[in-house]
């Protein structure tokens, strides 16, 4: 739907880059929202789901300096979020081989069957930019990588 | 730039759907860093300058409920956001008249003058999206409003 139709506020836009600048912030926090929702069952949020990801796309060890530089949302508190999920037993905290003065994290079983499951409604996930064709989500790639220059 | 090329993880995406996702939570951090440098020297928050325009905006006082729903991000706890405010000196609350449960806010003299300090140096916020023509804003707001439904 139109942005200006969806939005409670309904004054005009300054200008086009204002308008840009606040839809794009409007949808990812959109995207977030049915991410979340598809995360639900498994009850992890998608800044946890990310963080499995990158350990099971990194397949191996990885100290929480190394994951933290991997993760798309900078912001993030990546020793919270590891401790979380360590709390949660998807991931496993331990001395590392190389140098057992330094820690290092991997994924426990239950975070690989996590993931897994997911995997499996990995086309849920997808549907959430469903609305557009894949030429449409070419170009929105294309956009997106040409605005930040 | 490509995001494959800008993330730090070597990656591919299974399709151009799974890339979008992450291209809009990438484009959106990226965009929110920017948005912080061009509010960097009075000292508040992304989400609080968000708070502030939508008071500006409304011209009256709203109140807490009347905020949630115009706040961009849908998740954040505004009552926590207020408080904030409220400890910087950007907004006052009141009991409101007729509603004794409801709480309005308003700007303070000091919210005011950030915001037309900032006014002053709207161009440097827009430049955000000077890689892109007008034609390609509308574009991309175009997919973003496809996309969301």
């Amino acid at each position: 739907m139109q942005l200006e139709k969806e939005l409670k506020d309904k004054i005009p836009f300054r200008s086009q880059y204002s308008k840009t600048i606040v839809n794009i912030v409007y949808s990812a926090n959109w995207v977030e929202e049915r991410f979340n929702e598809y995360l639900k069952p498994e009850q992890i949020t998608w800044q946890q789901f990310n963080a499995l990801r990158i350990l099971e796309r990194a397949k191996q060890t990885m100290s929480t300096k190394d994951l933290k530089a991997l993760m798309v949302d900078k912001n993030s508190d990546a020793s919270r979020l590891i401790d979380r999920l360590v709390l949660k037993g998807l991931v496993i905290k331990k001395a590392s081989e190389q140098d057992l003065r330094k820690i290092v994290i991997t994924l426990s079983d239950s975070g690989t069957f996590l993931l897994k499951r997911l995997e499996a409604r990995f086309q849920e996930m997808e549907a959430i930019v469903g609305n557009l064709s894949d030429d449409e989500s070419v170009s929105l790639n294309n956009l997106l990588d040409k605005m930040r220059g | 730039m490509e995001l494959e090329k800008e993330l730090k993880e070597q990656r591919t995406f299974a399709n151009d759907a799974q890339k979008a996702i992450v291209n809009l939570f990438f484009s959106y951090y990226w965009t929110m860093q920017r948005f912080d440098l061009f509010l960097e020297n009075e000292d508040i928050s992304t989400q609080q300058y968000n708070c502030i325009r939508i008071l500006q905006r409304a011209k009256k006082p709203i109140s807490t409920r009347h905020l949630k729903d115009y706040l961009l991000q849908k998740n954040s706890d505004v009552s926590r956001l207020i408080e904030r405010l409220v400890n910087k000196g950007l907004v006052e609350t009141a009991t409101n008249q007729e509603d004794q449960r409801k709480l309005d806010i308003t700007l303070t003299e000091k919210a005011k003058q950030i915001l037309s300090r900032l006014e002053l140096k709207f161009e440097e916020l827009w430049a955000i999206m000077k890689n892109l023509t007008p034609a390609e804003q509308t574009q991309l707001n175009f997919l973003l409003d496809k996309m969301r439904g």
